[in-house]
């Protein structure tokens, strides 16, 4: 089944090929980023190349996380494109109540300072409660919408346990947006919460300018 | 990278994104993908170097995307294996289609307990393991066979989970016959 | 006198604060100060004067003794009570009054409370709703028979003057360190309304007076060199790298009423053009047989519950379990647990027995519905006996399954 890696892996000895396929399956399969102390593949820049170019025959590319490890990501350009499919998106439901939980287990706790990573995983749940009485969502709506989400891996449910009020946080497929993919995030949420804020003017302007210069 | 996308690469991509689907066996499929033919359809499925399985995980401890109840979800899967899978000597995929109760009542016997209760259970599971593709459900037709997915076992990992199926108790005749 | 709360004690975002306090107090006054040492120096004397001012608003008509005063404020040392209350009284904020001869009171002076509410307000937006009231002020002013064009002339000068201020301090903010910037501009960049109500108010002086000309081509000059500062200050930060570091541009405000008041598609908007994975769980062979081997077994049948596990919540997601009952179910449960994950069973039947056994039956039906997240789960060797007498005391829990 392996034709299509083929003309990628030919070249390399048997060690060197297990080494590029063990990173790749591991950039692709595991939940959160994988360290390259472990992955030779990804250690040595070379063979980092033709994991990413394994990775880009589907679409795909490598995205870097906090610290020297790595994960995969779809391709800023192959996103776009399938974003146009309607069989490619979320529901509108799922979509809904979880730009909620960015805003409040993100955008919320950077606003107010208390979460400092530029990340887009936060330890901040999003109370339960919030969303379901402090939002326009019917509540069934919610609940079905954030077990499909958690089930995708597009939210975490976290635990109450003492004073800690339960919630949910974003999921471990956020380990997966391209550097690209993470700005646009941040934009949309600026654009949509604040349109008449002078950043959202920015942002369409320079929008604009991309535009007229493609 | 370049506007023009190869179709190939938007398919592969487009697969990670919507899962497990069947196309019309007449289509051609996508260079790259795991066709698994399904009589008029043909299943869409990743295809891996070196028939590496996302298994691989495991050997370097590194955790897959996290799964509620995943021992619950792979008892119900065992229990339709064990309807659907009918003669062990043969690959899993296609399988025969079984009724929804006798794979209930296989599950049943799997976990003792209120038997009410855990039917209720392992028809969620049923749902969500034909949404990810490793069952096909007719809820119409209350029948659920195989899914694709089973398609991409390597064949050599099979053996002891063969042997499980053959000691494990089938449906009991009340659920054959609630068909 | 009301009572003072408990002496918090004072955190570095306290200090932190103070400074800001300090920092907007002595640009306002700075145009009054005799010389530099003459504004305060330390956060803490405002904290006095405030706290002073407070206590004074309690007090009423009677205004407040020495000792009250220096009541309210013992957590300072004497002397630095002693210094304050003399500085207050010196500027007049606060003054003595004699309502019965020998009897020395205190009275506090309205102009410094507003005073103060007006250093905070500039602390929260440099000024920003200061400026909104200014302009709202001049439209009305602009719109009374009464107003002189060399009144308005005056009027549009002195907010030519401030929107030129204004622009210089962002400009020069735009050139210094992004994290200054992404720190200030959000108190200083224009919103969209000050701006347009700087042009409405520069079109109505205009209209009335057009002899006013030149001021007005003056005023108009400010409003586009602040417009232009604005959108600098914007797009270098929007320029800057960081991925999720301009969300802090917005105030929490903003984004909580986003939150609370957009509807489905706004929402969902927000997510327009991004692809995500289809969940795509693998089952290996040997983990399937090792999930078979270890299903719990040998639970001896009970006639009553426990439950090893809850009720399946998958079928939920399906229209044909959206029936009136699994709502009406999940609002008791929702009710019940109040946005916990979990509640202890013998809380929440703290009410009248009757009442207290049809939520019982309830919480049951919610946990043997399929369709719902919840389970109850009762400890080992008691028996739930909702039928039996008040006294029943179990460690039954209620809680959700859909972790």
């Amino acid at each position: 089944m392996s034709e299509l890696f083929d003309p990628l892996l030919a070249p390399y000895d048997e060690r060197r090929r297990a080494e590029l396929v063990a990173a790749y399956m591991a950039v692709e399969h595991a939940a959160a980023p994988v360290p390259e102390v472990r992955f030779p593949a990804l250690r040595e820049p070379a063979l980092r190349r033709t994991v990413a170019a394994m990775l880009a025959l589907s679409g795909r590319t490598l995205v870097r996380g906090a610290d020297r490890d790595w994960t995969s990501g779809y391709h800023d350009d192959v996103a776009a494109a399938l974003a146009a499919d309607p069989a490619c998106v979320l529901p509108v439901e799922d979509r809904a109540v979880l730009t909620l939980v960015l805003v409040h287990s993100v955008a919320i706790p950077r606003a107010t300072g208390t979460l400092g990573e530029d990340t887009w995983l936060s330890p901040y749940p999003a109370a339960a409660d919030e969303l379901r009485r402090r939002s326009q969502l019917p509540v069934g709506e919610l609940e079905a919408a954030l077990r499909r989400l958690r089930t995708a891996g597009l939210v975490t449910q976290v635990k109450a346990g003492g004073d800690e009020a339960g919630g949910y946080v974003p999921g471990p497929q956020f380990h997966r947006l391209t550097p690209g993919a993470r700005r646009r995030l941040q934009e949309e949420l600026i654009l949509a919460a604040g349109p008449d804020s002078p950043l959202a003017a920015a942002i369409r302007a320079r929008r604009r300018s991309n535009e007229e210069a493609s | 990278m370049s506007d023009e996308w190869a179709p190939g690469i938007l398919a592969r991509a487009r697969a990670r994104v919507t899962g497990a689907v069947s196309v019309p066996a007449a289509e051609p499929v996508p260079p790259g993908l795991a066709a698994v033919p399904d009589g008029p359809r043909t299943w869409l499925l990743p295809s891996w170097p070196d028939g590496a399985t996302p298994a691989v995980l495991e050997q370097y401890e590194l955790a897959p995307m996290p799964l509620d109840r995943s021992g619950q979800a792979r008892r119900v899967l065992a229990a339709a294996l064990r309807c659907c899978w009918a003669n062990l000597d043969d690959a899993p995929w296609p399988g025969v289609p079984a009724p929804v109760p006798a794979v209930l009542d296989v599950y049943a016997g799997m976990t003792r307990g209120d038997a009410a209760l855990a039917g209720r259970w392992a028809t969620g599971e049923l749902r969500r393991l034909a949404d990810t593709g490793w069952l096909v459900l007719d809820e119409a037709r209350g029948v659920v066979r195989t899914g694709p997915r089973t398609a991409l076992w390597p064949h050599e990992a099979l053996g002891p989970l063969r042997d499980l199926l053959r000691r494990m108790p089938g449906p009991s005749r009340e659920a054959l016959g609630d068909e | 006198m009301s009572a003072v709360d408990p002496e918090p004690v004072p955190s570095l975002d306290d200090a932190l604060e103070g400074e800001a306090v300090l920092g907007v107090y002595r640009q306002m006054f700075a145009a009054l100060a005799r010389d530099g040492g003459a504004v305060v120096d330390d956060p803490e004397l405002v904290d006095v004067a405030e706290t002073l001012l407070a206590a004074f608003a309690d007090a009423g008509e009677d205004g407040l003794s020495r000792e009250q005063m220096r009541y309210v404020c013992r957590r300072y040392p004497a002397e630095v009570f002693e210094n304050r209350l003399r500085v207050l009284k010196g500027l007049g904020a606060v003054r003595e009054v004699f309502p019965k001869p020998n009897q020395l009171r205190y009275r506090a002076s309205f102009t410094s409370v507003v005073g103060l509410m007006f250093v905070r307000r500039m602390m929260l937006d440099g000024g920003q709703s200061e400026m909104h009231r200014l302009l709202a002020l001049e439209q009305l002013n602009v719109a009374d028979p009464r107003m002189t064009p060399a009144q308005a002339r005056a009027g549009a000068e002195g907010l030519a003057r401030a929107f030129r201020l204004w622009s210089v301090e962002l400009l020069t903010l735009t050139n210094g360190t992004i994290e200054e910037l992404r720190e200030q501009a959000p108190k200083l960049w224009g919103a969209d309304e000050i701006l347009a109500g700087a042009e409405r108010l520069h079109g109505a002086i205009l209209r009335r007076w057009p002899e006013l000309d030149r001021t007005c081509t003056e005023l108009r000059a400010a409003l586009y060199a602040y417009g232009d500062a604005s959108r600098r200050a914007a797009a270098r930060l929007s320029d800057s790298a960081g991925l999720t570091r301009n969300l802090t541009l917005l105030p929490p405000e903003t984004w909580r009423t986003f939150a609370r008041t957009a509807s489905r598609d706004e929402l969902a908007a927000v997510l327009d053009g991004f692809v995500f994975d289809a969940p795509a769980p693998w089952h290996e062979p040997s983990a399937v047989v090792a999930a078979v081997a270890d299903a719990p077994r040998a639970v001896p049948v009970r006639p009553a519950p426990p439950r090893p596990s809850g009720p399946d919540p998958g079928l939920a997601d399906r229209a044909d379990a959206g029936t009136a009952d699994a709502d009406r179910l999940r609002e008791v449960a929702e009710q019940a647990l109040r946005g916990r994950d979990r509640a202890d069973v013998a809380d929440l039947l703290d009410g009248d027995w009757p009442a207290a056994r049809r939520l019982l039956a309830d919480l049951s039906s919610a946990h043997l519905h399929p369709a719902l997240p919840y389970r109850l789960v009762w400890g080992d060797g008691l028996a739930a006996r909702p039928g039996a007498a008040p006294s029943w005391v179990s460690p039954g829990v209620f809680e959700r399954t859909d972790r």
